[in-house]
């Protein structure tokens, strides 16, 4: 019998807020006790609270929102890059994120250096990361700038590298946040064939994006985040639907 | 014959290990236990930022590992031709000087450089989930394994004035061990507090300076008026001054006092920054 299948990804009545004020009043004495930095109550800002959806193992979910609606929030949240103020977050398995196009890069180490300790980092070995090395730069195409260090980079080969980096972590779960919208037609279309790739291989993938092509391609559900109402889920044709009712009404 | 990926995806499962396994991210924070337990979990992540960090001191420089000798010998040789000039002398000063100065240049390069260290690896932070604790405490690790690189000049300082190590000696390492604690109780706390209050990377360097002169370095501290001696005595860092000056010298020893309040001082301080580290992770990953 096969073990019973967990889902990847488990959001429960998540929540997270901001400090409004850039120059709030810092007590130090709330630092301490409470680790917070603001004052209670007035001045903080909730993107999103109570939002609940699952991700199950080999399925793709896009979230679909207005700007500053908190989508790339969850992402860093499931990432665990940040920390909810509300609910809980249950991911099964390594994560794999595109947030930025940076992957975290160190801006005066190489390339060279740079996929290794992001590698590191990752879990890999020396040895391991020796071995899709050069895969890693052939694909990102920026074979002669190995000991360039990435801050002479262009954004188009950062984002070639990270992307090619973060797809050879063979990371379970992947959460890419839009990064393939700035790239060139080619750079896209190379993207796409990795992603369809990796998605027949059965990786579960969180996507944000404002570009239906991409959402109708790779997603089979989606999220749509909204403003005072709870997320609205369903198969991604309602979801879109849905969301571009709701912007035409605007 | 099987694919490549296949195989390098097998040799994959070998390496990488508990943090493959499930993750939770709530509201309510973790307890201690689990926070060290996930450091311990990716200790290969801090040995790998400790490496970094040597690399980068000795890096485009011609002395490299000679400046770790260098810094601490020209500092000795400072203060001992300053009190020459004033004629407060100890005898063999140079030696009084440099047991005491090495243990706090560790303290005191500590205090100075943690409260950048999330600041500094924000990019890091903000692409890649790990225990965040570990950046700070990759940074006391480079402190430390360089202090460790500084001791041939105490042992040469000691050679040179016949100096043997006295019964004191048996205490050092557990000084050493508190000074740890110390060094990274303050590494959480100043790293985690920085990225709200930017005023302390400003600020430490003056207050670390002035510290100099209140604890027992160029002076010894049963030299002080005895209600003096009490207040210095609250410093856990004098106490572990003491010990390392009696290993030497110890007609130096003032009592145990300082010594007991470094212990008490080491265990505050080492659990109350790991406890504020995990209350202002939120807001720290919020400002980054």
């Amino acid at each position: 019998m096969p073990p019973k299948q967990k889902d990847a990804i488990v959001v429960k009545d998540v929540g997270i807020k901001f400090a409004i004020n850039r120059r709030r009043r810092i007590g130090v004495k709330n630092l301490l006790l409470e680790g917070r930095a603001a004052a209670t109550g007035e001045g903080e800002y909730w993107p999103f609270r109570h939002i609940s959806f699952r991700v199950k193992k080999g399925e793709s979910v896009g979230i679909v929102g207005r700007n500053g609606c908190g989508k790339s929030t969850l992402l860093r949240l499931v990432a665990g890059v940040m920390l909810p103020d509300e609910g809980t977050i249950q991911v099964n398995g390594g994560v794999g994120a595109m947030i930025e196009l940076s992957a975290g890069f160190v801006n005066d180490l190489t390339a060279r250096e740079n996929v290794y300790l992001i590698s590191s980092l990752h879990g890999f070995s020396r040895e391991q990361t020796d071995e899709r090395f050069d895969d890693i730069m052939r694909w990102a195409g920026v074979e002669r700038f190995v000991d360039t260090p990435v801050m002479h980079f262009s954004s188009g080969m950062r984002a070639r590298l990270a992307f090619s980096i973060v797809t050879r972590m063979e990371e379970p779960i992947l959460l890419v946040d839009e990064v393939l919208a700035v790239g060139d037609k080619a750079f896209r279309q190379k993207c796409g064939v990795v992603i369809d790739g990796m998605l027949s291989e059965g990786r579960t993938m969180l996507l944000v994006s404002h570009n239906e092509n991409d959402l109708r391609r790779w997603c089979q559900r989606g999220v749509y985040l909204r403003r005072e109402r709870p997320p609205f889920q369903g198969p991604i044709e309602e979801v879109l639907e849905m969301y571009y009712a709701d912007e035409d009404r605007e | 014959m099987p694919p490549p990926e296949s195989s390098l995806g097998l040799a994959g499962l070998r390496f990488r290990r508990l943090h493959e396994g499930t993750q939770i991210r709530s509201a309510v924070g973790q307890p201690i236990a689990d926070r060290i337990y996930g450091i311990w979990d990716r200790r290969d992540v801090l040995r790998m930022l400790v490496d970094r960090g040597l690399r980068n001191k000795y890096a485009n420089s011609v002395l490299g590992y000679a400046w770790s000798l260098l810094e601490p010998a020209m500092l000795v040789v400072t203060y001992f031709l300053l009190l020459k000039i004033f004629h407060r002398s100890q005898p063999a000063y140079p030696l009084f000087i440099t047991s005491v100065i090495l243990p706090w240049q560790w303290f005191a390069t500590v205090v100075n450089s943690a409260p950048k260290t999330l600041r500094q690896n924000s990019r890091l932070i903000t692409s890649i989930a790990l225990p965040r604790e570990i950046y700070p405490l990759a940074d006391v690790v480079v402190k430390a394994v360089e202090f460790l690189l500084s001791l041939p000049i105490l042992f040469v300082v000691a050679w040179i004035y016949h100096a043997a190590p006295s019964r004191y000696a048996a205490l050092w390492p557990l000084a050493l061990l508190f000074e740890l604690m110390i060094c990274v109780g303050l590494a959480l706390l100043l790293s985690a507090l920085n990225t709200v209050l930017r005023d302390i990377e400003r600020g430490i360097g003056i207050v670390v300076r002035m510290m100099f002169y209140v604890v027992p370095i160029l002076y010894p501290l049963i030299s002080v008026t005895p209600s003096m001696r009490r207040w210095e005595s609250y410093n856990p860092i004098v106490g572990i001054l003491e010990v390392s000056r009696a290993v030497w010298q110890p007609a130096y020893w003032s009592g145990w006092r300082p010594f007991e309040y470094s212990a008490i001082g080491a265990v505050v301080i080492l659990v109350g920054g790991f406890s504020v580290f995990a209350r202002l992770e939120r807001t720290v990953l919020k400002e980054l």
